[in-house]
């Protein structure tokens, strides 16, 4: 499992989150073991990169959040996408695609 | 910063902390991290994870995700499904969790699963008794239209019966339009098999034609038309039960037309019965059956005409609409009819009708209430094997507190954990059950063969069906309730926090603890106050004064198809006077003792006899010369019979001590008259009461009468030796000398038959002294395992006392107190319950009332030396606790 450069991981953590959030609705640590799962270790955020990931997210509207009652006593903050976070994924995952083909004609595997 | 989670087991809780500490979030960030963690914490902690494992997982997010995300189903934008599960995936979670719970702690499990299996055993057997006893169904078409018809004489001698040519009479008063539709007739008979060395001793019955068709039973070989011919002797047919052609003779598809001898007549096989039919009575199995009319062979010398012979009984079936009540009236207008024709011996007899239940009606009430008696105290022992094994559950609970404390302070209800434990006690309970019905399948083997042997000829067929199933399965779920509640009862009054707190939980589990054990001290006292008053009543049965030598008198029936003369009797007496160590023998026309009565018509010039009869209907003996003396009845005044009493008249009589005290208090009883079935006799003698009933506790009035020089139509030979019991085979000889036509004889010492007698007294203190000691084992195991816990929880407080001088001896002695307070306790609440309940088992108690000091005192001085042993040595191990390692915690 390899680390991902920092400014690497700038761009493609909230891409990787909305997609994840495309899926459903998440709460936090569940959403960090998502990606750490799915994406075979390399897109691990740590606790302290995914929460400010979160609200700074949340700041920018593309996710909302919402408290759900679990049982007497508890409850968990789910995250989901809001519309303009579904916009952005389009726009955005289209540009990766475009910047993946690009890299193959370079010589790089897809 | 690290800091202590509250609500949180270590290290938990730590490890949770130092991740939030690590991701270097502050503010709501770092409350959002550990709200989540917290969650995902409990989340495991409900799903049955421990805390170290919850711990580690926690550092590991790769393994946790895919749990998580496995529990819930993927749907875009909608909220996480409830990690919370529905009833049956909580059940099925508590099961596993169980499971693994018992499979790590083998000792527990296979101590509580011997435990209830021997309490489930207890009830199992039981209720194969009830079962076999009340509940199964007789194997006969429509049993509740068949009712069973018994005569009774006045004096409620219930053993009489009809007559053959009564029973034709009978059966010929059935009209079409009255409440019985159909009349069968039976008697009992001991029969033996074969000859010489294969001889074996077998149960007949002997029955109408109509017996099989009224019950619906069919054969699975052959037929089962065994047809009356008009006089007696008639066909010699015979009708094998099932389990005689089986184990007798290998299911042989060829049986039927095959000749068996029967007592030394050949008889022809003419059917097997249908599997599982042994005759309508329980208890008295039946291996074959014999046409009514062959009754000579059973009864020889039996003559139809003589209305004094009524060995029968018999069992209708209603006509529809037909009631016990209305067929009752129907045949006692017969009865009054035969009264009318034979006075003398049809006098006030009179008929019952009551529904066919397998039980004779005189006994029903006291086999019911026998059995009965036994499954309450069968339950009472799965009581204590419950109480027992929730007494370990709650020391288990106990130990894991902690977790359980957690689980409540973060949000799992009370219900869930409850249901945990009541899982943990249902499985516990089903691996009891299933210890508990294979040995209760041994044990209804060894109660059948006992019961034979106690009463030969008798059997119990214990078969396990569906309802025995069921009801073993009810009190199993009973049971497992009873293990269940003290833990969870425990688990519902803790306050979370007090549990936190640590050791405050000990004191409340402590009291629970006590109470389960005094508890099953009261119940254990309780029964083995029973096995003791059983134990009791059987010694005092047994060793009764019969009154007479019992063990060294023996008595056969001398089997001829005609009448035996005087002189060949005397012939035959004199013969066997001669082998060696017989004392001497006479004859008698019955037993020295039995079950039957013999009553006779007696008029006792100067009294009144009862208003509803014209004479005193009192038990006589016909007897011969010597009677008396050979038989060890003690004479208390005049003489004996002599010689000349027996070869001629004029007749004299001996009356008891009990007929004297009845009718003539006052007088002289020597020279009086009497007149017996209209022959005069003249009372030359007074004996001592003998026990001549088996069944009597109170000697009733008694006379021996000389026989004049008539020979019995059924002469008894009785003859006095030291050892009767191995005179068989002599005995034999000589008969056969005698008379080689002579069905061979059956010496009986009388001894076994009052031994026989006590049936209900020895089968009952088997069963409850089995019962007794396994109830006092169970109890003795919780009391030491409550000193045991008490001890070791008290650990830090008694090394103090020892570390601050005290003395050992102090130590062992507080222990011990405190155990036998406990033991006091309980035992009072056993003596108490045993002391009401007590008073129903009256009936079955010889020679010793329900609330005997004695054995109640007894009862409670063993428990105190039991309780003794049981605390001292926990006791023992307290006061050798070193002070220095206890105070430091190992």
């Amino acid at each position: 499992m390899t680390r991902m450069p920092r400014n690497w991981m700038r761009g493609a953590g909230p891409l990787a989150v909305l997609k994840l959030l495309e899926e459903r609705e998440m709460y936090g640590y569940e959403l960090a073991e998502a990606l750490d799962r799915q994406s075979g270790g390399v897109l691990a955020l740590g606790h302290s990169t995914l929460y400010p990931l979160l609200y700074s997210l949340e700041s920018k509207g593309l996710i909302s959040q919402r408290a759900t009652r679990v049982s007497k006593g508890r409850s968990r903050k789910y995250y989901g996408v809001t519309e303009s976070g579904l916009e952005w994924l389009r726009e955005n995952e289209a540009q990766w695609s475009e910047l993946v083909s690009a890299m193959a004609k370079l010589g790089f595997e897809r | 910063m690290t800091q202590m989670r509250p609500g949180l087991p270590d290290p938990l809780g730590r490890t949770i902390t130092s991740l939030v500490d690590a991701s270097g979030l502050t503010g709501a960030a770092a409350r959002e991290l550990a709200a989540d963690l917290t969650e995902y914490a409990r989340d495991g902690l409900e799903a049955g994870r421990t805390p170290d494992e919850l711990a580690a997982r926690l550092g590991d997010p790769t393994t946790v995700a895919p749990r998580l995300a496995a529990a819930r189903p993927s749907r875009p934008r909608r909220p996480d499904p409830d990690l919370r599960e529905g009833a049956w995936t909580a059940f099925l979670s508590d099961l596993r969790l169980t499971l693994r719970s018992l499979a790590r702690n083998r000792g527990l499990t296979a101590t509580s699963a011997m435990v209830l299996g021997l309490g489930i055993a207890a009830t199992a057997t039981a209720f194969t008794v009830v079962n076999e006893a009340v509940l199964r169904p007789l194997p006969v078409v429509d049993q509740a239209d068949l009712v069973d018809v018994w005569a009774h004489e006045p004096g409620g001698n219930s053993f009489a019966g009809f007559g053959l040519e009564d029973v034709r009479e009978y059966r010929a008063a059935l009209s079409s339009n009255g409440a019985l539709e159909e009349l069968a007739a039976f008697a009992g008979a001991r029969l033996s098999l074969g000859e010489g060395s294969a001889r074996q001793d077998l149960v007949g019955q002997l029955v109408s034609r109509d017996y099989f068709p009224m019950l619906g039973v069919g054969a699975v070989v052959g037929g089962t038309s065994l047809e009356e011919a008009p006089e007696l002797g008639g066909p010699r047919t015979v009708v094998l039960s099932h389990g005689l052609w089986e184990e007798g003779f290998g299911a042989d598809p060829e049986i039927v037309g095959r000749a068996l001898v029967l007592d030394g007549e050949s008889y022809t096989v003419i059917g097997v019965a249908s599997p599982g039919f042994r005759g309508h009575f329980i208890g008295f199995p039946a291996d074959l059956w014999l046409p009514i009319t062959a009754v000579d062979l059973v009864f020889p010398g039996f003559d139809p005409n003589d209305r004094a012979r009524m060995p029968f009984e018999m069992i209708g079936r209603l006509a529809p609409g037909g009631t016990a009540e209305a067929a009752q009236a129907q045949l006692n207008a017969v009865a009054a009819a035969l009264e009318t024709r034979y006075p003398e011996t049809h006098q006030g007899h009179r008929v019952g009708v009551s529904p066919t239940s397998g039980l004779d009606h005189s006994l029903r009430p006291f086999v019911l209430a026998f059995v009965g008696i036994i499954a309450i105290l069968a339950s009472l022992v799965l009581v204590i094997a419950g109480l027992n094994v929730g007494s370990l559950l709650l020391v288990r609970t106990l130990a894991r507190e902690g977790e359980l404390a957690v689980r409540l302070a973060l949000g799992a209800g009370r219900g869930r954990l409850v249901g945990q434990l009541l899982t943990e006690a249902l499985l516990l309970t089903t691996l009891g059950t299933a210890v508990g019905l294979l040995l209760s399948r041994i044990v209804a083997g060894r109660l059948d063969a006992l019961f034979r042997q106690f009463a030969p000829g008798l059997g119990l067929e214990l078969p396990f069906d569906a309802r025995v199933l069921a009801l073993t399965v009810v009190s199993a779920v009973a049971a497992a309730l009873v293990v269940g509640a003290a833990p969870a009862l425990h688990v519902v009054r803790r306050a979370p926090a007090a549990s936190l707190g640590g050791r405050s939980a000990a004191a409340g589990s402590s009291r629970s603890r006590s109470v389960l054990v005094a508890t099953q001290v009261a119940v254990s006292v309780a029964l083995v106050i029973t096995t003791g008053l059983f134990a009791r009543s059987l010694r005092a049965g047994l060793s009764v004064d019969p009154g007479f030598a019992a063990d060294q008198v023996a008595s056969f029936v001398v089997q001829r198809d005609e009448p035996s003369s005087t002189s060949a009797l005397e012939a035959l007496l004199g013969d066997l006077s001669e082998l060696p160590t017989v004392e001497g023998a006479t004859v008698a026309d019955g037993a020295p003792t039995g079950v039957a009565r013999s009553p006779a018509s007696i008029h006792i010039p100067g009294t009144e006899p009862p208003p509803d009869m014209e004479a005193w209907a009192i038990d006589v003996r016909r007897v011969g010369a010597d009677y008396l003396g050979l038989t060890g009845v003690a004479l208390l005044r005049g003489r004996d019979f002599t010689v000349a009493d027996a070869r001629n008249g004029p007749g004299v009589a001996v009356v008891n001590q009990a007929f004297v005290e009845r009718f003539w208090p006052d007088d002289d009883p020597l020279g009086r008259s009497l007149e017996v079935d209209g022959d005069p006799v003249r009372v030359v003698g007074v004996a001592a009461d003998a026990r001549t009933l088996v069944q009597d506790d109170t000697p009733d009035p008694f006379v021996y009468v000389s026989l004049g020089g008539r020979a019995p139509a059924v002469p008894v030979v009785t003859l006095r030796a030291a050892a009767p019991e191995v005179l068989h085979d002599d005995v034999r000889g000589v008969v056969e000398v005698h008379d080689p036509g002579m069905a061979p004889p059956t010496l009986t010492v009388a001894r076994e038959t009052l031994d026989a007698g006590l049936l209900a007294q020895r089968l009952g203190a088997v069963v409850v002294g089995v019962l007794g000691v396994v109830a006092l084992a169970l109890a003795s195991v919780g009391l030491f395992g409550l000193i045991q816990f008490s001890v070791r929880r008290d650990r830090h407080e008694l090394a103090v006392r020892l570390a601050l001088g005290g003395r050992g001896a102090d130590v062992f002695s507080s222990v011990l107190r405190k155990g036998l307070t406990l033991v006091g306790i309980g035992a009072v609440a056993g003596v108490a319950l045993a002391s009401l309940a007590s008073p129903g088992l009256a009936g079955f108690l010889v020679g010793v009332g329900p609330r005997d000091p004695y054995t109640y005192g007894a009862v409670v001085l063993l428990f105190a030396a039991v309780a003794i042993v049981a605390c001292a040595i926990p006791a023992r191990r307290a006061m050798s606790i070193p002070p220095a390692s206890a105070l430091r915690g190992e």
